[in-house]
């Protein structure tokens, strides 16, 4: 199958699924947000963000980019490990293993059980050759020798995976691994305008604020002080219309409590704490940072997370931070991007095509 | 000097004792402290057990002046090393005997100083008049009078000939020093150290460069020294404390009498955890009576029950953002 006819195909694919009337998609929606995965609004917001981004142009444009020529990539087969953080968050890595053409082995997260295979059955009996394999048993993946694995991990999380992949011959003796490392992101907000407000509450509480893709530090030129009476009403705000499922944790009455020893200007908000810092440390998930400065700091933040930073979000199309304008995006498609977006910079359907030229 | 001080290094006073009445002092003498209590809406009365004490997070260190009582003259200040700009703990000491009374009495619970000639292979003092560590060195060199005892210089390797004149002195000799400092010091020359020698690694296992475990370091420091393993012994202190624990040929770290050792939820770091669970490392050592004597470090450890308790690095956050796949969750 030419990898025109595969664009074709799987556009077409996402088009009927994310269709409002496609009675699967809702009834695992439905479950994915009443069997407690994750909240309702949250489910939905991520269907749509992905039903806008996917069409027949943006898997063209995608291609394109990935300066992608050749037809796909038969007889290779790929074994992505999906973490379920967030509602359909292994979905790009999908579409980028159909249009490559790779058999895709899927471990779905028993996290977000329904979705991904729900979106996947509608292949079955297509004349897309590749071979598809969705499960939420890792053990069902023993011996498929994948020539690529692709997931994302920590510092303390990798070795046993690779080591579960290993035993398993899960994968070739020269298989290449994606692994990704990014924790989150950071934004420069300098312009206090309504809808840039509501922008950033939505990249910092969206999905409980635990994708990479959320932002865990704010750099501002005006301190938290001055504005957090206007957030809160933005934090209401978003609340109400995004109930959460997420408990407060004890931790966060403890981080609270110490934040007052110190003196330290923070705005508690039940769930997460913002805090004024001027040497961030994210780690929890449950605390947003917020740095007074300007372009400099946030120049200073970067060079020192490095790897772990996903983003730097600005308010403006015309500002980009110097020396970092590959990881430079637009605040408002914090939780949203683009279908080509790129998970630690690298681009996926690119890095699997490469594995299959390298390895042919 | 306030009376509590006079009896906190006492062996004889339970610390059970002794802990209460420094927890009430610190209360409503440590405004940060004090805040930080009432934050929490904990009250005095409202503590039972030494495991029901809040601990103050060590970065309090970084983030104020954490002193009890009403004084702005410190006897000492000491400063944690960082990388340029990071920012860095404080320890403000009001007299600097409390330290020294701490370290003695707390060297002497298990050793003889007497016994000792003692070799810091560290920056000297004069570089490092903040550094805690070399506080310590320096006062335990001041402490032997053979006049043997000195900061080796960086970079020298070790001196046969100084080394026999030291067993002829008939003491025995504590070599100190960072982790990766005393490989480099093995791996520039190997030396047979005395065979009574005692090297005391003071932590430093993991820098911007090098990682080691406790385990291969202390084995490549005997084979480096031609020690047995039961020769080479951990200090466990920082810039926060002035009390150290020290682990003798073990990875267990023993704590005087004064020093506790509390493991914290990491979840909830008011829920003190069983012995034999791993948590946040918390201290109580009743020598930082004029700052603050309950710490809740950023260290994983566990405990036993008779005290001891193993350090396992420092702890490895668990709800980071972003993705990550977990084998036993996803």
């Amino acid at each position: 199958m030419t990898l025109e006819s595969r664009i074709e195909l799987i556009a077409e694919k996402a088009r009927y699924w994310f269709n409002v009337e496609n009675t699967s998609l809702i009834e695992a929606a439905t479950r994915t947000y009443k069997e407690g995965f994750f909240p309702k609004s949250d489910v939905l917001y991520a269907i749509q963000c992905l039903k806008d981004s996917v069409s027949k142009e943006a898997l063209s444009a995608w291609v394109a980019k990935a300066g992608v020529s050749k037809n796909t990539s038969e007889d290779k087969k790929v074994l992505c490990l999906h973490a379920g953080n967030l509602p359909l968050v292994g979905f790009q890595d999908v579409l980028a293993a159909l249009l490559s053409g790779y058999d895709y082995y899927g471990k779905i997260s028993r996290k977000d059980p329904y979705l991904l295979p729900d979106f996947l059955d509608q292949f079955n009996g297509t004349p897309l050759e590749s071979h598809i394999h969705p499960d939420t048993d890792l053990q069902a993946f023993r011996g498929v020798k994948a020539n690529a694995v692709t997931f994302s991990g920590s510092e303390s999380s990798i070795p046993e995976v690779m080591e579960v992949v290993k035993a398993g011959n899960m994968a070739d003796d020269n298989c290449r691994y994606l692994i990704r490392k990014a924790h989150f992101s950071i934004t420069y907000f300098d312009d206090f305008t309504s809808e840039n407000s509501e922008n950033l509450v939505n990249a910092l509480l969206r999905y409980d604020g635990k994708g990479c893709r959320s932002v865990a530090i704010v750099v501002s030129p005006l301190k938290l002080e001055k504005i957090s009476c206007t957030f809160t009403d933005y934090f209401e705000s978003y609340w109400t219309k995004n109930p959460t499922h997420r408990k407060p944790s004890p931790g966060i009455k403890y981080r609270y409590a110490y934040n007052k020893a110190v003196q330290k200007v923070q705005m508690f908000l039940e769930h997460v704490i913002i805090e004024e810092s001027i040497d961030p440390v994210p780690a929890n998930d449950d605390i947003i940072y917020w740095v007074h400065g300007g372009l400099d700091k946030m120049v200073e933040l970067s060079d020192k997370f490095g790897d772990q930073v996903q983003n730097l979000y600005v308010c403006s199309e015309k500002l980009r931070i110097p020396g970092y304008q590959e990881k430079t995006e637009l605040l408002s498609r914090a939780q949203c991007p683009f279908i080509n977006w790129k998970p630690d910079g690298i681009d996926i359907l690119k890095w699997l095509f490469a594995v299959s030229s390298e390895q042919r | 000097m306030n009376n509590l001080v006079h009896t906190i290094l006492e062996e004889e006073l339970p610390f059970g004792e002794k802990v209460f009445q420094v927890f009430r002092y610190q209360f409503e003498k440590n405004l940060i402290y004090q805040r930080f209590c009432e934050a929490l809406r904990i009250k005095p009365e409202d503590i039972r057990h030494a495991g029901d004490i809040p601990l103050l997070p060590i970065d309090a260190f970084k983030e104020g002046r954490v002193v009890t009582g009403e004084w702005d003259k410190e006897e000492l200040m000491f400063q944690s090393s960082g990388t340029s700009g990071s920012v860095r703990s404080h320890h403000y000491v009001r007299y600097a005997t409390v330290y020294r009374d701490s370290l003695l009495k707390g060297f002497n619970h298990f050793y003889d100083l007497s016994d000792f000639v003692f070799w810091g292979y560290t920056p000297g003092y004069a570089d490092n008049p903040h550094s805690s560590l070399i506080w310590m060195i320096n006062e335990l060199i001041r402490y032997d009078d053979s006049g043997l005892s000195r900061f080796l210089h960086l970079n020298e390797t070790l001196n046969i000939a100084e080394i026999d004149k030291l067993k002829r002195s008939g003491k025995r000799l504590m070599l100190f020093g960072a982790a990766f400092g005393l490989i480099d010091l093995v791996q520039r020359k190997s030396v047979s150290l005395p065979e009574d020698a005692i090297v005391m690694e003071t932590g430093g296992m993991k820098t911007h460069r090098r990682e080691m475990s406790r385990a291969d370091l202390h084995k490549n420091l005997a084979d480096g020294f031609a020690l047995p393993m039961d020769h080479i012994h951990s200090e466990y202190g920082m810039t926060e404390l002035l009390s150290q624990a020290y682990a003798r040929g073990t990875e267990w770290f023993d704590t005087p009498p004064w020093m506790k050792i509390s493991i914290r939820n990491p979840v909830n770091p008011l829920m003190e955890l069983a012995d034999g669970n791993e948590g946040l490392i918390g201290i109580l050592d009743l020598s930082n009576i004029y700052s603050c004597s309950f710490i809740l470090t950023g260290d994983a450890g566990e405990k036993r029950p008779d005290g001891t308790f193993k350090v396992n690095g420092r702890w490895q956050k668990t709800n980071l953002r972003g993705c990550n796949f977990l084998i036993d969750r996803d």
